[in-house]
Protein backbone atom coordinates (compact mmCIF):
# COMPACT_ATOMS: atom_id res chain seq x y z
CA UNK A 1 0.00 0.00 0.00
CA UNK A 2 2.53 3.16 -0.89
CA UNK A 3 0.22 4.56 -3.49
CA UNK A 4 -2.48 7.69 -2.58
CA UNK A 5 -5.10 5.31 -4.77
CA UNK A 6 -4.64 2.86 -2.29
CA UNK A 7 -5.42 4.16 0.66
CA UNK A 8 -8.49 5.96 -1.09
CA UNK A 9 -9.42 2.16 -1.54
CA UNK A 10 -8.60 1.12 2.16
CA UNK A 11 -10.82 4.48 3.14
CA UNK A 12 -13.63 3.57 0.78
CA UNK A 13 -13.82 0.18 2.67
CA UNK A 14 -13.79 1.77 6.02
CA UNK A 15 -17.32 2.84 4.62
CA UNK A 16 -18.80 -0.03 4.67
CA UNK A 17 -17.99 -0.84 8.07
CA UNK A 18 -19.71 2.10 9.41
CA UNK A 19 -23.32 1.02 8.24
CA UNK A 20 -23.07 -0.77 11.69
CA UNK A 21 -23.16 1.97 13.43
CA UNK A 22 -26.00 2.40 15.78
CA UNK A 23 -28.36 4.63 14.90
CA UNK A 24 -30.31 7.39 17.23
CA UNK A 25 -33.81 7.65 18.25
CA UNK A 26 -35.73 10.02 20.10
CA UNK A 27 -34.95 9.04 22.88
CA UNK A 28 -30.96 8.84 23.09
CA UNK A 29 -31.11 12.14 20.85
CA UNK A 30 -33.27 13.91 23.95
CA UNK A 31 -30.80 11.99 26.62
CA UNK A 32 -28.05 13.88 24.94
CA UNK A 33 -29.53 17.30 24.54
CA UNK A 34 -30.69 17.15 27.94
CA UNK A 35 -27.15 16.20 28.90
CA UNK A 36 -25.58 18.27 27.08
CA UNK A 37 -27.86 21.48 27.62
CA UNK A 38 -26.96 20.82 31.61
CA UNK A 39 -23.44 20.42 31.29
CA UNK A 40 -23.10 23.81 29.52
CA UNK A 41 -25.04 25.26 31.56
CA UNK A 42 -23.29 24.24 34.39
CA UNK A 43 -19.90 25.13 33.00
CA UNK A 44 -20.75 28.47 32.08
CA UNK A 45 -22.57 29.13 35.80
CA UNK A 46 -19.41 27.72 37.25
CA UNK A 47 -17.05 30.88 36.35
CA UNK A 48 -19.94 33.47 36.49
CA UNK A 49 -20.78 32.43 40.06
CA UNK A 50 -17.37 32.24 40.99
CA UNK A 51 -16.34 35.94 39.95
CA UNK A 52 -20.18 37.01 40.83
CA UNK A 53 -20.07 35.67 44.23
CA UNK A 54 -16.35 37.23 45.18
CA UNK A 55 -18.32 40.54 44.43
CA UNK A 56 -21.20 39.37 46.76
CA UNK A 57 -18.57 39.01 49.56
CA UNK A 58 -16.74 42.16 48.86
CA UNK A 59 -20.45 44.40 49.12
CA UNK A 60 -21.40 41.90 52.07
CA UNK A 61 -18.02 43.24 53.76
CA UNK A 62 -18.05 46.38 52.89
CA UNK A 63 -21.80 47.37 53.89
CA UNK A 64 -21.12 45.34 57.33
CA UNK A 65 -18.50 48.23 57.88
CA UNK A 66 -19.86 51.00 56.70
CA UNK A 67 -23.09 49.79 59.24
CA UNK A 68 -20.93 48.79 62.00
CA UNK A 69 -18.05 51.45 61.71
CA UNK A 70 -19.78 54.74 59.62
CA UNK A 71 -19.23 56.58 62.43
CA UNK A 72 -15.90 57.28 61.51
CA UNK A 73 -15.52 59.29 58.80
CA UNK A 74 -12.53 57.43 57.06
CA UNK A 75 -13.66 54.48 57.25
CA UNK A 76 -16.87 55.16 55.65
CA UNK A 77 -15.13 57.11 52.76
CA UNK A 78 -13.17 53.66 52.09
CA UNK A 79 -15.95 51.71 52.59
CA UNK A 80 -18.15 53.70 50.09
CA UNK A 81 -15.01 54.10 47.76
CA UNK A 82 -14.56 50.22 47.15
CA UNK A 83 -18.04 49.83 46.63
CA UNK A 84 -18.15 52.29 43.88
CA UNK A 85 -15.13 51.26 42.83
CA UNK A 86 -16.56 47.23 42.35
CA UNK A 87 -20.10 48.55 40.88
CA UNK A 88 -19.09 49.54 37.79
CA UNK A 89 -17.25 46.22 37.18
CA UNK A 90 -19.93 44.04 38.45
CA UNK A 91 -22.32 45.28 35.41
CA UNK A 92 -19.47 45.44 32.96
CA UNK A 93 -18.71 41.65 34.37
CA UNK A 94 -22.24 40.65 33.91
CA UNK A 95 -22.56 42.22 30.39
CA UNK A 96 -19.47 40.57 28.87
CA UNK A 97 -20.21 37.09 30.30
CA UNK A 98 -23.87 37.24 28.92
CA UNK A 99 -22.08 38.08 25.51
CA UNK A 100 -19.28 35.38 25.78
CA UNK A 101 -21.94 32.85 27.02
CA UNK A 102 -24.93 33.29 25.46
CA UNK A 103 -24.30 32.75 21.65
CA UNK A 104 -27.39 32.15 19.47
CA UNK A 105 -27.48 29.24 17.37
CA UNK A 106 -27.65 31.40 14.27
CA UNK A 107 -24.23 32.58 15.36
CA UNK A 108 -23.37 30.09 16.71
CA UNK A 109 -21.92 26.75 15.09
CA UNK A 110 -24.15 26.77 12.25
CA UNK A 111 -21.89 25.65 9.39
CA UNK A 112 -19.79 28.52 9.26
CA UNK A 113 -16.50 27.73 7.52
CA UNK A 114 -13.67 26.37 9.66
CA UNK A 115 -11.81 29.61 9.62
CA UNK A 116 -14.76 31.78 10.64
CA UNK A 117 -15.50 29.78 13.35
CA UNK A 118 -12.18 29.36 15.00
CA UNK A 119 -11.94 32.91 14.52
CA UNK A 120 -14.99 34.02 15.97
CA UNK A 121 -14.13 31.60 18.91
CA UNK A 122 -10.45 33.15 19.31
CA UNK A 123 -12.32 36.68 18.72
CA UNK A 124 -15.04 35.92 21.70
CA UNK A 125 -12.49 34.74 23.99
CA UNK A 126 -9.96 37.37 23.40
CA UNK A 127 -12.54 40.40 24.15
CA UNK A 128 -13.32 38.88 27.37
CA UNK A 129 -9.83 38.08 28.79
CA UNK A 130 -9.03 41.47 27.47
CA UNK A 131 -11.46 43.41 29.63
CA UNK A 132 -11.15 40.80 32.01
CA UNK A 133 -7.05 41.51 32.40
CA UNK A 134 -7.99 45.30 32.41
CA UNK A 135 -10.47 45.12 35.50
CA UNK A 136 -7.97 42.87 37.45
CA UNK A 137 -5.17 45.47 37.05
CA UNK A 138 -6.95 48.00 37.79
CA UNK A 139 -8.78 46.31 40.45
CA UNK A 140 -6.73 43.70 42.33
CA UNK A 141 -4.20 46.40 43.90
CA UNK A 142 -6.49 48.91 44.55
CA UNK A 143 -9.20 46.29 46.52
CA UNK A 144 -6.25 44.83 48.16
CA UNK A 145 -5.62 48.46 49.33
CA UNK A 146 -8.86 49.65 50.72
CA UNK A 147 -8.71 46.02 52.21
CA UNK A 148 -5.65 46.55 53.84
CA UNK A 149 -6.20 49.97 55.26
CA UNK A 150 -9.52 48.83 56.50
CA UNK A 151 -8.33 45.74 58.08
CA UNK A 152 -5.59 47.62 59.73
CA UNK A 153 -8.32 50.41 60.67
CA UNK A 154 -10.45 48.41 62.52
CA UNK A 155 -8.40 45.84 64.12
CA UNK A 156 -4.74 46.97 64.69
CA UNK A 157 -4.42 49.95 66.95
CA UNK A 158 -2.82 52.74 65.58
CA UNK A 159 -4.37 51.69 62.25
CA UNK A 160 -2.42 51.79 59.13
CA UNK A 161 -0.52 55.38 59.86
CA UNK A 162 1.52 54.24 62.89
CA UNK A 163 1.92 50.69 61.50
CA UNK A 164 3.24 51.72 57.73
CA UNK A 165 5.97 48.61 57.51
CA UNK A 166 3.23 46.05 58.79
CA UNK A 167 0.79 47.48 56.48
CA UNK A 168 3.03 47.66 53.30
CA UNK A 169 3.88 43.79 54.19
CA UNK A 170 0.38 42.80 53.75
CA UNK A 171 -0.75 44.63 51.03
CA UNK A 172 2.59 43.39 49.04
CA UNK A 173 2.07 39.48 50.64
CA UNK A 174 -1.86 39.83 49.65
CA UNK A 175 -1.16 41.61 46.14
CA UNK A 176 1.35 38.51 45.13
CA UNK A 177 -0.92 35.72 46.49
CA UNK A 178 -3.92 37.30 44.02
CA UNK A 179 -1.51 37.80 41.38
CA UNK A 180 -0.31 34.32 41.68
CA UNK A 181 -4.17 32.89 41.39
CA UNK A 182 -5.27 35.38 38.49
CA UNK A 183 -2.00 34.14 36.79
CA UNK A 184 -2.72 30.29 37.18
CA UNK A 185 -6.64 31.17 36.62
CA UNK A 186 -5.90 32.74 33.19
CA UNK A 187 -3.19 30.49 31.93
CA UNK A 188 -5.73 27.08 32.47
CA UNK A 189 -8.69 29.00 31.08
CA UNK A 190 -7.77 31.48 28.57
CA UNK A 191 -4.18 31.84 27.65
CA UNK A 192 -4.19 28.46 26.96
CA UNK A 193 -7.17 28.09 24.88
CA UNK A 194 -6.25 31.19 23.08
CA UNK A 195 -2.77 29.88 22.16
CA UNK A 196 -4.32 26.78 20.79
CA UNK A 197 -6.81 29.26 18.96
CA UNK A 198 -4.02 31.02 17.55
CA UNK A 199 -2.30 27.88 16.42
CA UNK A 200 -5.19 26.66 14.43
CA UNK A 201 -5.56 29.89 12.76
CA UNK A 202 -2.40 30.23 12.12
CA UNK A 203 -2.35 27.00 10.15
CA UNK A 204 -4.52 28.42 7.83
CA UNK A 205 -2.52 31.26 6.95
CA UNK A 206 0.69 29.36 6.71
CA UNK A 207 0.56 28.42 3.05
CA UNK A 208 -1.38 31.60 1.71
CA UNK B 1 -38.30 16.31 21.47
CA UNK B 2 -40.87 14.21 19.19
CA UNK B 3 -42.41 16.67 16.30
CA UNK B 4 -41.81 16.31 12.34
CA UNK B 5 -38.70 17.82 11.66
CA UNK B 6 -36.89 16.11 14.63
CA UNK B 7 -38.34 13.02 12.52
CA UNK B 8 -36.50 14.69 9.53
CA UNK B 9 -33.61 15.79 11.37
CA UNK B 10 -33.14 12.21 13.33
CA UNK B 11 -33.70 10.78 9.74
CA UNK B 12 -30.89 12.58 7.97
CA UNK B 13 -28.04 12.01 11.39
CA UNK B 14 -28.51 8.35 10.70
CA UNK B 15 -28.25 8.55 7.24
CA UNK B 16 -24.63 10.39 8.09
CA UNK B 17 -23.44 9.10 10.83
CA UNK B 18 -20.44 7.98 9.71
CA UNK B 19 -19.38 11.18 8.88
CA UNK B 20 -19.63 12.10 12.48
CA UNK B 21 -17.94 8.80 13.53
CA UNK B 22 -15.17 9.55 11.57
CA UNK B 23 -14.11 12.65 12.25
CA UNK B 24 -14.08 11.57 15.75
CA UNK B 25 -11.73 8.84 15.28
CA UNK B 26 -9.28 11.12 12.97
CA UNK B 27 -8.68 13.52 15.81
CA UNK B 28 -9.08 11.78 18.70
CA UNK B 29 -7.21 8.66 19.99
CA UNK B 30 -8.65 8.32 23.42
CA UNK B 31 -12.08 6.49 23.32
CA UNK B 32 -13.39 8.42 26.39
CA UNK B 33 -12.60 11.85 24.54
CA UNK B 34 -14.35 10.36 21.01
CA UNK B 35 -17.44 9.39 23.15
CA UNK B 36 -17.40 12.59 24.39
CA UNK B 37 -16.46 14.79 21.39
CA UNK B 38 -19.59 12.61 19.59
CA UNK B 39 -22.01 13.61 22.13
CA UNK B 40 -20.87 17.47 21.66
CA UNK B 41 -21.16 16.88 17.86
CA UNK B 42 -24.94 15.75 17.95
CA UNK B 43 -25.60 18.40 20.53
CA UNK B 44 -24.22 20.94 18.21
CA UNK B 45 -26.13 19.73 15.19
CA UNK B 46 -29.23 19.45 16.86
CA UNK B 47 -28.74 23.01 18.27
CA UNK B 48 -27.53 24.41 14.71
CA UNK B 49 -30.14 22.54 12.52
CA UNK B 50 -32.50 25.59 12.80
CA UNK B 51 -30.19 27.34 11.02
CA UNK B 52 -29.89 24.95 8.61
CA UNK B 53 -31.40 26.46 5.43
CA UNK B 54 -31.12 23.50 2.68
CA UNK B 55 -28.79 25.34 0.44
CA UNK B 56 -25.98 22.91 0.74
CA UNK B 57 -26.24 19.44 0.94
CA UNK B 58 -27.12 17.73 4.87
CA UNK B 59 -23.85 16.19 4.33
CA UNK B 60 -21.74 19.12 3.69
CA UNK B 61 -23.52 20.91 6.73
CA UNK B 62 -23.34 17.97 8.90
CA UNK B 63 -19.50 17.82 7.89
CA UNK B 64 -19.20 21.53 8.74
CA UNK B 65 -20.47 21.62 11.82
CA UNK B 66 -18.47 18.10 13.36
CA UNK B 67 -15.48 19.14 12.03
CA UNK B 68 -16.15 22.70 14.04
CA UNK B 69 -16.65 20.78 16.73
CA UNK B 70 -13.42 18.68 16.76
CA UNK B 71 -11.31 21.54 15.59
CA UNK B 72 -12.85 23.64 18.95
CA UNK B 73 -13.20 20.41 21.79
CA UNK B 74 -11.06 21.32 24.20
CA UNK B 75 -9.53 18.21 26.42
CA UNK B 76 -10.60 17.95 29.86
CA UNK B 77 -7.49 16.91 32.31
CA UNK B 78 -10.44 15.69 34.69
CA UNK B 79 -13.10 13.48 33.27
CA UNK B 80 -16.66 15.28 33.56
CA UNK B 81 -19.71 13.25 33.82
CA UNK B 82 -21.21 12.39 30.30
CA UNK B 83 -24.62 10.28 29.37
CA UNK B 84 -23.79 6.73 28.62
CA UNK B 85 -24.85 5.29 25.33
CA UNK B 86 -25.57 1.82 24.47
CA UNK B 87 -22.47 0.03 23.86
CA UNK B 88 -23.03 0.20 20.03
CA UNK B 89 -22.85 3.66 19.63
CA UNK B 90 -18.76 3.56 20.89
CA UNK B 91 -17.87 1.08 17.82
CA UNK B 92 -14.91 2.84 17.17
CA UNK B 93 -11.57 1.23 19.10
CA UNK B 94 -11.92 -2.17 18.25
CA UNK B 95 -8.55 -4.17 17.63
CA UNK B 96 -7.79 -5.29 14.46
CA UNK B 97 -9.72 -8.58 13.47
CA UNK B 98 -8.25 -8.83 10.08
CA UNK B 99 -6.45 -7.47 7.48
CA UNK B 100 -8.71 -5.14 6.51
CA UNK B 101 -9.24 -3.67 9.73
CA UNK B 102 -5.42 -3.07 10.29
CA UNK B 103 -5.14 -1.25 7.11
CA UNK B 104 -7.69 0.61 8.13
CA UNK B 105 -6.18 1.64 11.46
CA UNK B 106 -3.11 1.92 9.75
CA UNK B 107 -4.32 4.84 7.49
CA UNK B 108 -5.94 6.69 10.67
CA UNK B 109 -2.99 6.34 12.97
CA UNK B 110 -0.94 7.81 9.39
CA UNK B 111 -3.71 10.91 9.19
CA UNK B 112 -3.26 11.16 12.91
CA UNK B 113 -0.11 12.64 12.17
CA UNK B 114 -0.84 15.75 9.98
CA UNK B 115 -2.17 19.22 11.70
CA UNK B 116 -5.59 19.66 12.43
CA UNK B 117 -6.55 21.52 9.34
CA UNK B 118 -4.60 18.93 7.23
CA UNK B 119 -6.46 16.55 8.35
CA UNK B 120 -10.02 18.29 7.57
CA UNK B 121 -8.68 18.87 4.11
CA UNK B 122 -7.54 15.39 3.57
CA UNK B 123 -10.75 13.57 5.18
CA UNK B 124 -12.91 15.66 3.10
CA UNK B 125 -10.82 14.93 0.28
CA UNK B 126 -11.40 10.92 1.02
CA UNK B 127 -14.81 11.75 0.92
CA UNK B 128 -14.63 12.50 -2.56
CA UNK B 129 -15.20 15.89 -2.09
CA UNK B 130 -14.55 18.68 -4.49
CA UNK B 131 -12.03 21.33 -3.89
CA UNK B 132 -14.75 24.06 -4.11
CA UNK B 133 -16.70 22.01 -1.23
CA UNK B 134 -13.51 21.37 0.52
CA UNK B 135 -12.83 25.81 0.28
CA UNK B 136 -16.17 26.25 1.42
CA UNK B 137 -16.04 23.99 4.54
CA UNK B 138 -12.50 25.06 5.55
CA UNK B 139 -12.64 28.90 4.64
CA UNK B 140 -9.61 28.29 2.69
CA UNK B 141 -9.23 29.24 -1.22
CA UNK B 142 -9.73 26.95 -4.11
CA UNK B 143 -5.61 26.94 -5.17
CA UNK B 144 -4.89 26.63 -1.43
CA UNK B 145 -7.03 23.98 -1.13
CA UNK B 146 -4.99 22.11 -4.15
CA UNK B 147 -1.41 23.20 -3.13
CA UNK B 148 -1.65 21.57 0.45
CA UNK B 149 -3.90 18.64 -1.00
CA UNK B 150 -0.50 17.72 -2.93
CA UNK B 151 1.78 18.06 -0.11
CA UNK B 152 -0.90 16.23 2.66
CA UNK B 153 -1.08 13.39 -0.09
CA UNK B 154 2.98 12.70 -0.38
CA UNK B 155 2.79 13.04 3.75
CA UNK B 156 0.33 10.31 3.99
CA UNK B 157 2.40 8.05 1.28
CA UNK B 158 5.59 8.64 2.98
CA UNK B 159 3.82 7.99 6.87
CA UNK B 160 1.79 4.66 5.35
CA UNK B 161 5.36 3.49 4.06
CA UNK B 162 7.29 3.90 7.40
CA UNK B 163 4.02 2.19 9.33
CA UNK B 164 3.83 -0.54 7.22
CA UNK B 165 7.78 -1.19 7.52
CA UNK B 166 7.74 -0.97 11.04
CA UNK B 167 5.38 -3.67 11.18
CA UNK B 168 7.04 -5.76 8.84
CA UNK B 169 10.10 -5.61 11.01
CA UNK B 170 8.01 -6.00 14.00
CA UNK B 171 6.03 -9.34 13.10
CA UNK B 172 9.74 -10.69 11.39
Amino acid sequence: MSTFEELKRVWDTNQETSQAYQRYDHETLGSIVKSRTKKNMKKSMQYFWGAFFLQILVYALLSHVIVKYGGDTKTLTFGIAGMLLYLPFTILLMKKFKQMAIIKPAHGNSGRSLYEYVFQQRALLQSFYSFKKSYELLLVPLSTGIGVFLTFKLFVPGGVEENPTGAIITFLITLFSMIASVRLENKKSFEQPLHEYNQLLNEFKAEE
Amino acid sequence: MADSSDDVFIQQINQNLGIAHKICRVYFSDADDREDVLQEMMYQLYKSYRSFDGRSKFSTWMYSVCLNTALTYRRKGARQKYEPLKASHNQLANPPVSDKDEEINLLFAAIATLSSLNKAIIVLYLEDMSYEEIAEITGLSKSNVGVRLVRIKKDLETEMKKRIKYNEDVNL
